[in-house]
């Protein structure tokens, strides 16, 4: 029985230590070992994945659908409130063809409209969100702007908004107390420039940054780039040389170009299995985002469409694609895998940024390739492992834009 | 009978080297085994006994005294961070524990020893991830697994100690077969069925030490213990009708044929010299320089080679629809570790000495530089040099009952790693992951009684 009992202690000892050991705690770690969920670091720029179907109501990934009636392109994200880090609620400026109304708006002009969510998927004047639409907040008005607004591209400078767009005679600037009434330039931010000989189209979808310094950084597609602008007011904008070792002005960043697609299966790396680049052909629409990263280096990313055909040519697709560079000057360094690729013809990303994660906007096409394509807003989010709350029953629109 | 018994573990133990292969990780190499060789600092090789002989040095096992058995429990709880949030690495757990008999055959001190690390949770586990995606390399999952090893120990001269054996550990090999109809416009009325197979295979690898006695107060010792890994072979094989719509007619059949090939956990090969030195009659000072062979990990990420075969329906694609391509198969980006030389020092002071019981104050230290190059490109194994200071507590009791001629022994452990934090700097801007900082700490705490008889 003592031999037993010599034994049972230290085996008691142990059974006590043992049950210590796997409910104990040490820390926040330890409270529960699963509930833990990594938080893998990230630059904040994808990859994106699609939203899926119970995330959105109606089609996933399209957050923004004008069902064919009223078309929806070129996105631009601004924050409601962007004090607040955790609020979900983001305003996108878009560009819309308002279906015609009788007396009001008889052309099928493109302009620029504005829309919200409270929850980042659900926008006011959706198809689904019945009786409304966007409001339009910027049409084309002024002799140089030709019939069209396109490309628009919003900040926050102080209590105003700053809305850049695209127009026939180059890019243009309005400003807004309330985000709805906008009082426009006279006359263009930045117009073409014919010595700069990349530039085979005038400037259009900028994308306008405010630095830690107080300028602005402006970046913008022209011909197949993506040129730069810089300007200490937000009004007036000069061209920055990518490369000053060269005497011309050159964009940021070109298309990697079919003789560099060439080089690549001369390097048999075509055979070997890499895919081809898909910004070979044309880069636009770029979105600068600055930060600071981590480790405390300036970083210029941008995120833009990358084309693998020619404009016009008869198949062609898109990615998005990221491209960014260490400080404030020189040329852009490409990311080779796209950020967000849907097999949409997605193109002309923002991003809104909250305390969760990272929401890409995009047009895409939407609807069915045998009934006939139509652009509308999609969204993928970052990181991959972000879950969102259910929706209500009927949406949770805003009760306006 | 004893000796019967003995000469039986020996063949199997001796049978099991003959056929070692390749193995995989121990909880052991980074946390210790057994709380007074973690308390010292993991510097064991020249001055063991116990249990954990058969991890630091199996030809200590020829020094036990009497048959012992020694059961324990160890939790070491990661606090690893990127850019300041807990990167949730869970903790490793486990009881640990294990048995020296030893005897004499033909007048030689001989013995036979066994010890286990047997987890909490998941006796094994694989975590397969993109190259690209950030990792603590050295602590995610990997020494979450259980271990067993065996070894025998002979003293042919009363200086000299040898001894042998291997660990156990295990493999996952599998298969996924997904067969059904996909509906190209409308994924979700696609019905697929999987079916899984899996099996979870033992796997071994040797190690061998020696123990030299030059005078009555200092050793020298020698370990080597073997390289292994742990594969991952998974085969996927998807075959399925693919429509336009659900229940609609087979436009076409696709056969889709995905092979991976994984080394999911490796442990190079090692090799140790280890002195002890009793400095006074009641304080020793132990030193190990384990060299650790990591340039021959290999990068762990699955080498995924896909074949897709899809043939064009009889009267072509309907417009708007183009088959997917084959994906291009993953170009496995070389890890590149450096070999490491990892010093290990413990003291032992014995502070009280009684005709019942004895006390041990003890205390180690071991700097594990980090053998992971820079990660400034695509890929993102975190790691940092890491410094391990443990303090340990004994308590002997000796002749504690009739019953219980031999002794009677509690170790307990803390040990706290040090990972200092770093900025570890892309050469490429437009990196996904991006510049970041990473560090933290490890908290092990751990007891272990012995039964001496």
């Amino acid at each position: 029985m003592r031999r037993l009992l010599v034994l049972a202690v230290p085996l008691g000892v142990l059974a006590v230590l043992e049950v210590v050991g796997a409910c104990g705690t040490l820390g926040e770690l330890s409270e529960t070992d699963a509930a833990v969920v990594p938080v893998l670091p990230s630059a904040g720029v994808g990859p994106f994945r699609a939203l899926a179907k119970g995330e959105v109501l109606g089609t996933a990934p399209f957050v923004l659908d004008g069902a064919g009636v009223a078309p929806f392109r070129e996105p631009s994200a601004l924050p409601v409130d962007p004090s607040d880090a955790t609020s979900m609620s983001v305003f996108l400026y878009v560009v819309a063809i308002p279906p015609p109304i009788a007396g009001v708006t008889p052309s099928m002009n493109e302009v620029i409209a504005r829309t919200r969510a409270d929850d980042a998927r659900s926008f006011y004047g959706t198809v689904l969100d019945p009786d409304t639409m966007p409001a339009v907040v910027l049409s084309a008005s002024l002799p140089w702007e030709g019939d069209n607004l396109t490309g628009p591209s919003a900040l926050w400078v102080g209590s105003e908004v700053y809305l850049y767009y695209a127009s026939a005679g180059g890019i243009g600037l309005a400003r807004s107390s309330d985000g709805l009434s906008f009082e426009k330039e006279p006359s263009p931010v930045l117009a073409r420039d014919p010595s700069v000989r990349w530039e085979t189209t005038a400037p259009a979808a900028p994308s306008v940054a405010e630095l830690p310094d107080g300028s602005f950084d402006m970046m913008y597609a022209a011909g197949l780039s993506i040129g730069e602008a810089v300007s200490q007011d937000g009004v007036h904008f000069t061209r920055v040389d990518a490369d000053p070792t060269t005497a011309e002005v050159d964009p940021v960043l070109t298309p990697l170009g079919y003789g560099a697609v060439a080089s690549l299966s001369e390097a048999g790396l075509a055979e070997a299995g890499a895919s081809l680049p898909f910004d070979m052909a044309q880069v636009a629409d770029p979105c600068v985002l600055p930060t600071t990263s981590p480790a405390g280096r300036f970083v210029v990313r941008v995120l833009y469409t990358g084309y693998d055909g020619a404009p016009g040519a008869a198949t062609r697709s898109s990615a998005i694609g990221l491209a960014a560079r260490f400080g404030t000057t020189g040329p852009l360094v490409r990311q080779p895998q796209p950020t967000f690729s849907i097999d949409k013809m997605e193109a002309a990303p923002t991003l809104f940024v909250w305390s969760g994660g990272e929401m890409l906007y995009v047009h895409a096409n939407a609807g069915n390739p045998l009934a006939g394509e139509y652009p509308a807003i999609a969204a993928g989010v970052a990181p991959t492992e972000v879950t969102f709350p259910p929706l209500p029953d009927g949406g949770a629109y805003p009760a306006s834009p | 009978m004893r000796q019967a018994a003995l000469v039986a573990a020996s063949v199997l133990a001796l049978a099991a080297i003959c056929v070692a292969g390749e193995a995989r990780a121990t909880p052991a190499d980074a946390f210790g085994m057994g709380s007074r060789g973690t308390a010292m600092g993991g510097a064991q090789a020249a001055d063991v006994a116990d249990f954990s002989a058969n991890y630091y040095n199996p030809a200590g096992l020829a020094l036990a005294q009497g048959v012992e058995l020694s059961l324990g429990y160890m939790r070491a709880d990661h606090f690893l961070s990127v850019n300041g949030v807990n990167s949730g690495v869970n903790p490793v757990k486990g009881i640990v524990g294990g048995v020296v008999v030893p005897g004499k055959i033909f007048k030689i001190p001989f013995a036979f020893g066994a010890a286990l690390f047997l987890p909490d949770g998941a006796l094994s586990t694989v975590n397969a991830l993109p190259q690209d995606q950030p990792r603590w390399e050295l602590y995610d999952t990997r020494n979450d697994q259980i271990y067993v090893a065996a070894n025998l120990a002979v003293s042919p001269l009363p200086w000299l100690q040898l001894g042998g054996g291997v660990s156990f550990l295990a493999a996952t090999t599998g298969t996924l077969g997904i067969t059904g109809s996909a509906a190209v416009l409308q994924p979700s009325g696609s019905q697929l069925r999987d079916a899984l197979v899996a099996d979870l295979t033992a796997i071994r690898y040797p190690q061998v030490g020696a123990r030299v006695e030059l005078t009555r107060r200092i050793a020298l010792a020698l370990v080597y213990r073997g390289q292994y890994s742990e594969s991952l072979d998974l085969h996927a094989v998807l075959s399925g009708g693919i429509t336009l719509q659900p229940m609609e007619a087979t436009l076409t059949t696709a056969y889709y044929n995905l092979a991976t090939d994984l080394v999911s956990t490796f442990q190079p090969q090692q090799g140790v010299l280890g002195a002890s030195w009793e400095i006074a009659k009641d304080f020793r000072a132990n030193l190990d320089l384990t060299y650790v062979n990591w340039s021959a990990y290999p990068a762990p990420v699955a080498a995924i080679d896909v074949k897709l075969t899809i043939p064009p329906p009889a009267f072509g694609w309907p417009p708007g629809v183009a088959p997917p391509t084959t994906p291009a198969p993953t170009t496995v980006i070389p890890i590149n570790m450096h070999d490491t030389l990892v010093p290990h020092l413990g003291v032992e002071w014995r502070v009280a000495d009684q005709p019942k019981w004895q006390g041990f104050v003890r205390g180690g230290y071991e700097y594990d530089k980090s053998p992971i190059p820079e990660q400034s490109g695509a890929t993102n194994y975190i790691d940092r040099d890491r410094h391990a200071f443990s303090l340990g507590l004994g308590l002997r009791l000796v002749h504690l009952a009739r019953e219980l001629p031999g002794d009677l022994r509690f170790d307990g452990h803390v040990q706290l790693s040090e990972l200092p934090s770093s900025a570890t700097l892309k050469s490429s801007p437009a990196d996904f992951v991006g510049d970041y900082v990473a560090g933290g700490h490890i908290w092990n705490l751990g007891g272990t009684l012995t039964v001496g008889f």
